[in-house]
């Protein structure tokens, strides 16, 4: 029985190996068929084989895809290039999204930053980094968007740069980043830049489960100082969106705060 | 009949008054006789200092006033009618033009002395000296047929004598008790004033003359140029009268020496009074020299020293108001503000000496020195010349532009490789006028000095967090051909990569590259040349493109051409592209192809 079994898992195993690899072939077909297309004439069929390199999800795709990015397209086509990369999300594309960063066209380079924080290459902190200095508000704004969606806490005085230099996405970037020593420092620029600008990063900073009490206590303190009547709203607001649940500290102090800071 | 009359009459009765066919301005009149020549010189040269005051005469829109420059005391202030040109000063009288009358007031007490009918014709100008003066009335015209012309002379501050004359007549001049009156473009007549005479006759086929001015005991003539009278003039030859003509077609306004006399006179409120030549003959024989070697040029509120000989600048002065009037004098240039400011300049340094304040706001001020010498020391220490065109080209006043791109030119002819540095900071400034910023940007990128400036000027890209803009790629990258600056290569590529390079720059980018020859640059070419074959948006950028292609077989020879005829057959290459690729493959062999054909040959 013992041996009867093992009988059986060998020839499921090779039956398995078998299916696999006449899947694996018809994929490099599929791919070379689609990599064929990639240096036709004729816009349709490029398009055709980048959709489907991207449909095929191998990484197999990606080097294709890769060499005719750099061989030239029309714009369009190679936006479609750049939207295939992303969805491969392979970080092997890093170096062409990279060069791509700094395309004549400003759609590219948004297309670029973001299929680099869908591939996460290597270096890729540093580019985005770099890419908040863009002369295009939605490639600075992206960039600084990806630096907190992908925990870049490396960046976090680039995000304050930034957001000194009324980058709105950074602000929010440094909500989801900043530890609290940041969160001070962040309490430091409230009432420099514009309130309305800020109110969504310290809604964020306040909500977050994995910021200490004792930071988000700091906040309101600040607010409160501030004592505005767009700080008292930002206050009720807040108080108003906690859990009824929640009795903490940090409700306790915002309660405290909003009898203090007249209408 | 007034005594003013009498004479005029006689005046009249012994020159011909109307006809000037027997004696005065008869075209049988000998010309250019050595003899008469030689006793009008003898006069001159024995005559002494001009006798006239020190005065300055403005006009301010219907109000004209004389001030007293030795004093700095106004002398009188009277209300004008319809004033047509800026006055005159002849003798002890000023006139000017008022609606269709010349009037001549005294110049001591500002009084209405006699005047005239212009019948038509315009105040050309006049001079004077002690009681003698000397006006033109003109029909003006250039010369051409139906010109007409009255000469007046006066005595005191009457009418002496009228002459009349089929001709356009130019500004005269007074000296040592004779009239020189210019006409017909060539001549000048001189007049005995005592005998109503004409004793000599001066031709000069060197230039048009319609300007007579005495200086130093010579007569000086002329409009573009200067010549001099002298007895061994013969036919007249620009050689022969020592004629000087420096070329003013580039300064700013391109203001003549002398504006021509033959044509319209500029109106009481016009331009042409900021913007003039100022400038003192000197020399006793030979070519017509100028006082300390010094051509001042005026264009509102800039005043230029010039050296006469190269017609470079020696130094700016930016004064706070336009330059309405202007008297050169050896030593220095004396200007009236057109806010009452009149201010003494140093030749050599145009640092003020002297300076006097009017009341009055005027148009347009005629000035007379004498034998006045503004005096006193240099207020300020002069900044160097280079700090002076910077901070000129640099003025905001958008009606000094052509001033301010002549101190452009002036700052990049300066052999100093600071200069670089403001060069680049002009080329850089996007708020400067467009004909401004061109000429810094044409004047940076033939620098040859200073190529410390150009790899800091291409270090910096345009970068939003740092608040930074791109520099002037396209003159940069020349200046940094020229001087064979290397080190700029892999600056140059990186602006080539960088989205914010202007499309306009990267032609003379990528001739750059070609140019300084590192074959680091083939890699960066050729990938930017395949990445963007196939989006050309506009023609700027195609020719980039093309400019690219070139570098290339510049840097590579035939790999490059190989290169570019499979983009040449590439599926996406725009038509347009196609055909400005072939162009680059049918260019002459570059040199670096002819000397690899040579050595595979040998």
């Amino acid at each position: 029985m013992r041996r009867m079994g093992l009988g059986w898992c060998l020839a499921f195993g090779a039956l398995t190996l078998g299916w696999a690899s006449a899947a694996d072939a018809q994929s490099a077909r599929d791919i070379e068929r689609a990599t064929e297309q990639l240096a036709s004439n004729d816009a349709a069929q490029v398009r055709e084989g980048l959709e489907a390199l991207g449909l095929s999800g191998s990484p197999r795709a990606v080097r294709p895809i890769v060499d005719r990015v750099r061989r030239g397209l029309p714009p369009d086509l190679l936006g479609v290039a750049v939207d295939t990369l992303m969805i491969l999300g392979r970080a092997e594309a890093g170096p062409v999204l990279f060069d791509l960063v700094h395309h004549r066209r400003a759609d590219i380079r948004l297309k670029a930053v973001q299929a680099i924080l869908a591939t996460l290459p290597r270096g890729h902190q540093g580019v985005l980094e770099a890419a908040m200095s863009d002369q295009d508000a939605r490639v600075r704004g992206a960039a600084a968007e990806g630096l907190g969606s992908t925990g870049a806490t490396g960046s976090i005085d680039a995000l304050f740069h930034a957001m000194e230099r009324r980058i709105p996405e950074a602000s929010m970037a440094i909500a989801a980043l900043a530890r609290p020593r940041d969160v001070e420092r962040f309490l430091g620029l409230v009432g420099q830049l514009p309130f309305d600008s800020m109110t969504p990063a310290l809604a964020e900073m306040l909500h977050r489960e994995d910021l200490a009490d004792s930071a988000k206590i700091a906040i309101i303190h600040r607010l409160t100082e501030l004592a505005t009547s767009g700080v008292r709203e930002f206050l009720e607001d807040f108080v108003r969106n906690l859990d009824p649940s929640d009795q903490g500290e940090v409700r306790r102090a915002a309660e405290d705060s909003i009898p203090r800071i007249g209408q | 009949m007034t005594r003013a009359l009498r004479m005029l009459a006689l005046g009249a009765a012994l020159v011909g008054c109307g006809g000037a066919s027997d004696g005065a301005f008869s075209p049988m009149y000998p010309d250019n006789q050595a003899a008469s020549i030689e006793d009008v010189a003898a006069r001159l040269a024995a005559a002494g200092p001009r006798d006239v005051p020190a005065v300055a005469v403005g006009l301010a829109d219907t109000t004209l006033y004389a001030v007293d420059l030795e004093s700095g005391a106004e002398r009188w202030r009277q209300t004008v009618t319809d004033p047509q040109t800026a006055p005159s000063i002849v003798g002890p009288l000023v006139l000017l033009h008022e609606g269709n009358r010349v009037v001549a007031r005294r110049l001591s007490d500002g009084q209405p002395a006699f005047d005239l009918d212009d019948d038509r014709l315009h105040l050309v100008g006049g001079d004077g000296e002690g009681d003698v003066g000397v006006f033109v009335l003109s029909t003006t015209g250039g010369g051409g047929a139906g010109a007409h012309s009255r000469v007046y002379l006066t005595q005191g501050t009457r009418l002496a004598t009228r002459f009349e004359l089929d001709h356009p007549v130019g500004v005269p001049a007074v000296a040592a008790g004779m009239v020189f009156v210019p006409w017909g473009s060539q001549n000048i007549s001189v007049i005995d004033v005592s005998q109503g005479q004409e004793i000599a006759r001066v031709r000069s086929l060197a230039g048009v003359v319609s300007h007579a001015l005495v200086r130093g005991g010579h007569l000086y003539f002329g409009q573009a140029g200067v010549g001099r009278m002298n007895p061994h003039m013969g036919g007249g030859s620009p050689d022969e009268v020592g004629w000087t003509q420096p070329e003013t077609d580039e300064l700013p306004g391109s203001p003549p020496l002398w504006r021509s006399a033959y044509d319209n006179p500029a109106g009481a409120d016009s331009a042409v009074h900021r913007i003039r030549v100022e400038w003192t003959p000197a020399g006793a024989d030979g070519a017509v020299r100028w006082a300390d070697d010094t051509v001042y040029v005026t264009f509102y509120s800039f005043v230029f020293g010039l050296d006469a000989e190269s017609m470079s600048v020696r130094w700016v002065r930016q004064l706070e108001h336009d330059v309405v009037g202007a008297v050169a004098r050896e030593g220095g240039l004396l200007v009236a503000d057109d806010h009452g400011g009149i201010t003494y300049l140093g030749a050599a340094d145009g640092v003020p000496r002297w300076s006097a304040e009017t009341n009055a706001e005027p148009s347009v001020v005629a000035l007379q020195l004498g034998g006045f010498t503004p005096s006193g020391s240099p207020s300020e220490e002069a900044p160097f010349l280079a700090e002076q065109l910077l901070a000129a080209a640099q003025n905001t006043d958008a009606r000094l532009v052509p001033a301010r791109a002549f101190a452009v030119h002036a700052l990049a002819g300066q052999p100093d490789a600071a200069v670089t540095d403001h060069l680049l900071v002009l080329c850089d400034d996007r708020t400067l006028p467009d004909p401004l910023r061109a000429e810094a940007c044409t004047s940076l990128a033939s620098r040859e000095l200073g190529p410390g400036a150009i790899l800091r000027g291409l270090r910096r890209h345009a970068a939003y967090l740092d608040d930074t803009t791109v520099p002037p790629v396209g003159a940069l990258a020349t200046a940094a051909a020229r001087m064979g600056e290397r080190q700029a290569v892999p600056l140059l590529v990186s602006h080539l990569n960088d989205p914010n390079t202007p499309a306009q720059d990267l032609g003379p980018l990528a001739a750059a590259l070609g140019a300084l020859g590192e074959r680091s640059a083939v890699r960066p070419l050729s990938d930017f040349l395949w990445l963007y074959h196939a989006d050309v948006p506009d023609e700027l950028f195609a020719r980039g493109l093309q400019a690219v292609a070139r570098a290339l077989v510049t840097l590579q020879g035939p790999p490059a051409r190989e290169l570019i005829s499979e983009i040449i057959e590439a599926p996406f290459t725009p038509a347009d592209m196609v055909g400005r690729l072939r162009d680059v493959l049918t260019d002459e062999p570059t040199e670096s192809e002819e000397s690899e054909e040579s050595e595979e040959t040998e």
